[in-house]
């Protein structure tokens, strides 16, 4: 892209897409949310879109999470408002993976009409929880949870073998029934 | 060769390769659509099982929009959208 410097009362328009935890909280969700708005009132930017995207499935994992929330933020500025937000990104522990790209250049901004509140846009949603790690142990079932029902397993067996043995004591609890009927 | 040729088919025998899609870019012909990493959907057709960029040869894409096709395929890569690869 051009290094030319801007003329007065234009700006560049661009766009950041970034990923939060699947498991955020709304409070923090907010947190980054309002980090971003101060970033850009501070760097004589305006806010022109935001969108929730909600919870989807990563292409690949990031941070060993599966799934992530993202939030689609689209303003005006300079360099200086995107390195503020990417800082402030980069800042976050909520934040797993972000991307900005810059749509146009030397837009005037006389002609821009929209406008966003990050207000607009609401965390109050309970995300599902992460897909479980995939792990060789889980695979094997060697972790703790299929070891759990192995032992139940066993146990489902080891009835059956005590019903085989003791056939009368079943039967005639299932013919009861039947009579009961 | 004719580069408007909508449809190349059939056993090419002089020089032993084979050509069978269609060679005619998507976004030449529908000017209405638009090449957008935010789409993870309309990419996927340009990208093999493995996840790696289709050639231009086979998805037929011209040079303008191959390669606006293959930064549109990287940014959805880098936000996880696409993956870089993928097994079995």
């Amino acid at each position: 892209m051009s290094r030319v410097a801007l003329a007065k009362g234009h700006a560049r328009e661009f766009e950041t897409v970034y990923i939060l935890r699947p498991n955020i909280e709304r409070d923090k969700a907010n947190d980054v949310a309002t980090k971003l708005n101060d970033a850009i009132g501070s760097t004589e930017g305006l806010l022109t879109n935001v969108e929730l995207w909600g919870q989807r499935r990563l292409a690949y994992p990031i941070a060993k999470h599966h799934r992530g929330v993202y939030v689609f933020v689209k303003y005006l500025g300079k360099g200086t408002t995107v390195a503020e937000i990417e800082r402030q990104l980069r800042l976050s522990d909520s934040v797993i993976r972000f991307q900005t790209i810059q749509l146009r250049n030397n837009v005037p901004l006389v002609d821009v009409t929209e406008k966003a509140d990050m207000a607009s846009v609401s965390f109050d949603v309970t995300f599902e929880p992460d897909e479980p790690e995939f792990t060789v142990e889980r695979e094997l079932g060697l972790d703790a949870q299929a070891a759990e029902r192995r032992r139940r397993e066993r146990d489902v067996e080891f009835e059956d073998y005590e019903a085989m043995m003791n056939p009368e004591e079943g039967q005639g609890a299932g013919r009861n029934r039947q009579e009961e009927n | 060769m004719d580069m408007n040729d909508d449809f190349d088919r059939g056993d090419d025998k002089g020089d032993g390769r084979r050509r069978g899609r269609a060679r005619i870019c998507r976004y030449c012909s529908d000017k209405d659509l638009k090449i957008d990493y935010k789409d993870p959907q309309a990419l996927r057709y340009f990208i093999t099982e493995r996840g790696k960029i289709v050639p231009r040869r086979v998805s037929g894409a011209c040079s303008l929009h191959q390669r606006e096709l293959a930064i549109a395929i990287k940014r959805a890569r880098i936000i996880a959208l696409l993956p870089f690869t993928m097994t079995d």
